[in-house]
């Protein structure tokens, strides 16, 4: 015959089973609630809204059972240099393109974001890159961790079809519940406050063409004498500089990838502001030329296009910073980026 | 592997039903001393090959020790541990901080050396667990205990999973003994407790530390165009969010360890209720106060030789205490700082015993011992002395209106359940301080725990902080 359970023991299942039933009862209300403030902006996987909006970006075009032709990338610069509207205002109207240039990202960050997530989901024809000495950089501390942080990330791993058990079963979880898909901003009153009836965002982007905004009404201002913590800042990004074997390569294992998939990489040499460039890079022209003489070796390789446009735009008025284009300066790049790819076709190239 | 994950959530069952089923706590040893070999081995396996020669070594000097009748040889032998623990700690841990300091000090002397470039990684938990080594070669130098004479279970004391990576620091005294004897398995008050102080642990981690580390991070990022009021509040989230971090994970720690039969240390009892500094170090990380106040103040004399040499003691300790965390000038002048406070509260005429004062003076009291150390937390989160300096100019100089609300919410919850917490442990004198409470409310209570580690789990989280160390 069994023995009877001490009391301590009964009483601890007691507490057990009263615990257990309270959180059901509370994950049911909560469930509940959250359906009914509904829609809400969802937990983001990704390091950063930019980045979770993009992803998103390419996840609903992918839903819609659509794609498209062109998409752009890069870090900010490239950012606040492609508008696809305008890039394609003088076409005919079913021409599809996207930016999904990424503030910090250098060409390995950037290439990880295009195979993981846009070439299988929106199938691009061309992808254009643009190209500064910032996104080859292999010394970069700051490209480092960007890169390091996006490859941590629950949205990388899931896209990249690595996920983890715990990926797995959040995954599960949140495809299932609204409260478990929206934690993020149920447990932020003043967000939920703010941003109930929205889905998630990047303030900073057109949602519609995924271009950087932030720039474009900045008039230019000279480069200013930085404080200790803004020199580590630029420091962590632009020193160190060494073109190496670990972005050049990324932008060969983009280039092999979107070849399978029947798309060509197109490299935009991107112009700076040289007078403000020059005073603010220590080494700036060197880093220009090596920026330079890796794009032209890697394109006498005979696999990716490439297209010039480092002259243009020596004009304060086209500029917010020495590296970030305003307004005028979108408009301009866009244009001729546009006026190349229209005369050029959007087909695969490759070699 | 984490406390916080869910290798963790199965690797502790399955380690936790092995030991109980196998008899004989030489076995048990055994078995801990694999899992936590394998547990430390997550994070990088070259890591143990340290913990292996510090292990040995140590264990050798203390069997040594125990022989050795000659006082100078006695001396001798120690120095060896002294120098393999403190020397790998040089190496590992303050090799680059010592070398750019050097070549910052020539550079004031306009003399230009080259810096010596050695790019090693920190192993985790590399404070910790040389810290138990020294503690116990000099404990048996002083012989205040035995040697160890089976290396096993010597092993297991300084690898010991629960507390290998970010303590409580383990005292021979206390663990060695536990660790040499059998164990009988936990009652169910014993059980009750343990899986208290997990959950209680995982909410202080899940809830009030993680759900505050983004936004106490994005405050310190951008400090120098932060307004005022958010650099208040980035400040004040930073204190509760180090408190939950680490408070959680020793909470765990505790609970875990409970479940095999072994008791840690506490490590903290509600320091941020403390009335004055000095009560806050007897209350904030007791197991590396009592450390350095065992193996370092008392050694440089204490407070045996008079006002100014005990004031320049606890300078030393602090200071020394600062440098433990990290090495950084940022902790050295975190810890200096706090040998300040505590030189000053030394120095105040004490109280005469027996005489009580009113609630709102001892509120007052706990509210201005917490600002200094708020305002000491901000040297140690931010990068450099120079990003500090900013942080708290930005307050003293009133910059800006600005309220970041979605921070404040975070600190308003994140505040009440510390203080609902600490409150209730205080009151009622007990860690896990629902258990003299009707099943029924503790049911409910645990439910309601559960499910904020539910709706707070599944963000970007973030490490341990004393992981670093």
């Amino acid at each position: 015959m069994p023995a009877a359970p001490l009391p301590g023991t009964r009483s601890a299942a007691r507490v057990l089973a009263c615990a257990l039933a309270v959180l059901v009862v509370l994950l049911l209300v909560g469930e509940v609630a959250a359906r009914g403030i509904s829609p809400l902006p969802a937990d983001r996987t990704w390091p950063d809204d930019e980045a979770q909006a993009k992803a998103d970006h390419a996840q609903a075009v992918a839903d819609a059972g659509q794609r498209e032709q062109v998409v752009f990338g890069g870090s900010s610069i490239a950012d606040a240099a492609f508008d696809p509207a305008v890039v394609f205002e003088d076409r005919s109207g079913d021409q599809r393109a996207y930016n999904y240039a990424q503030e910090g990202s250098a060409s390995a960050t950037m290439a990880d974001f295009l195979r993981a997530v846009v070439i299988p989901r929106v199938h691009p024809e061309v992808v254009v890159l643009g190209m500064t000495p910032n996104e080859i950089n292999d010394g970069g501390t700051r490209q480092r961790e960007l890169e390091e942080l996006q490859r941590s990330s629950r949205g990388y791993r899931v896209a990249a079809g690595t996920p983890t058990p715990a990926d797995r079963i959040n995954t599960a979880v949140t495809a299932r519940s609204v409260l478990l898909a929206h934690r993020q901003v149920l447990r932020d009153p003043y967000r939920l406050l703010r941003e109930r009836g929205t889905v998630s965002t990047s303030s900073w982007n057109d949602p519609e063409t995924g271009a950087l905004l932030r720039h474009r009404e900045v008039d230019y201002v000279e480069p200013q004498p930085l404080d200790a913590t803004l020199r580590a800042r630029q420091d962590a990004v632009w020193g160190n500089f060494s073109v190496g074997g670990h972005q050049i390569g990324a932008l060969r294992d983009l280039e092999a990838d979107l070849r399978d998939h029947g798309g060509s990489l197109v490299l935009v040499e991107l112009p700076v502001f040289l007078p403000g460039f020059l005073a603010s890079i220590p080494d700036g022209a060197a880093k220009l030329t090596a920026a330079h003489e890796a794009m032209v070796a890697l394109d006498a390789e005979g696999c990716v296009e490439r297209l010039d446009l480092r002259s243009r735009l020596q004009d304060e008025r086209y500029w917010a910073d020495p590296v970030h284009v305003n307004a005028a300066g979108t408009n301009e790049l866009s244009k001729a980026v546009g006026a190349w790819l229209a005369e050029r076709g959007t087909g695969g190239s490759g070699c | 592997m984490v406390f916080n994950s869910y290798q963790y959530a199965v690797f502790l069952p399955i380690v936790l039903g092995l030991y109980w089923v196998i008899k004989g706590h030489r076995r048990q040893n055994l078995l801990l001393l694999g899992a936590s070999y394998i547990f430390y081995g997550a994070w990088d396996v070259r890591f143990l090959a340290l913990m292996w020669l510090t292990t040995l070594v140590d264990f050798s000097v203390g069997r040594r020790l125990e022989r050795l009748t000659d006082d100078s040889a006695r001396r001798r032998t120690l120095v060896v541990s002294l120098v393999v623990n403190l020397g790998v700690l040089a190496t590992f841990k303050y090799f680059g901080f010592f070398a750019d300091s050097l070549v910052a000090l020539a550079e004031v002397f306009g003399m230009h050396p080259s810096e010596p470039t050695l790019h090693v990684l920190l192993p985790i938990g590399i404070s910790f667990y040389t810290f138990h080594g020294i503690s116990y070669t000099v404990d048996v130098y002083r012989r205040e205990i035995r040697a160890e004479h089976h290396l096993p279970t010597f092993a297991v004391f300084v690898a010991y999973f629960p507390q290998l990576v970010a303590g409580p620091i383990g005292r021979a005294q206390v663990q060695l003994p536990q660790f040499s004897r059998e164990r009988v398995p936990p009652s169910a008050d014993d059980l009750r407790s343990a899986i208290s102080l997990i959950v209680l642990g995982l909410v202080k981690k899940i809830v009030i530390a993680d759900g505050l580390a983004e936004l106490v991070s994005k405050t310190f990022a951008a400090s120098s165009t932060t307004s005022a009021p958010s650099l208040l509040l980035g400040a004040y989230g930073f204190a509760l969010q180090i408190y939950g971090d680490f408070s959680g994970y020793s909470d765990i720690a505790r609970g875990s360890s409970r479940l095999f039969g072994i008791e840690l240390l506490k490590n903290f009892e509600q320091p941020y209720l403390s009335r004055d500094i000095g009560a806050f170090w007897r209350r904030w990380h007791i197991s590396l106060s009592t450390w350095l106040r065992d193996y370092l103040y008392i050694p440089l004399g204490g407070n045996r030789r008079g006002a100014r040499r005990t004031s320049i003691n606890l300078m030393i300790t602090m200071a020394l205490g600062g440098l433990w965390h990290g090495a950084s000038w940022t902790f050295v002048v975190w810890g200096v700082l706090h040998g300040v406070y505590l030189v000053v509260h030394h120095a105040r005429t004490p109280r005469p015993p027996g005489v009580e004062v009113g609630a709102g003076r001892r509120l007052l009291q706990i509210a201005i011992t917490f600002h200094l150390v708020v305002a000491a937390w901000v040297f140690f989160r931010s990068k450099t002395l120079g990003d500090a300096l900013r942080y708290l100019e930005g307050i003293v100089t009133l910059r800006g209106r600005a309220v970041d609300w979605s921070l404040a919410g975070q600190v308003l919850i994140a505040g009440t359940l510390m203080v609902l917490i600490d409150v209730l442990q205080r009151r009622i004198g007990r860690e896990d301080f629902a258990s003299g409470w009707v099943w029924p409310v503790r049911g409910a209570l645990m439910g309601a725990a559960v499910f904020l580690i539910v709706l707070y789990s599944g963000g970007p989280g973030a490490p341990f902080i004393y992981f670093q160390f």
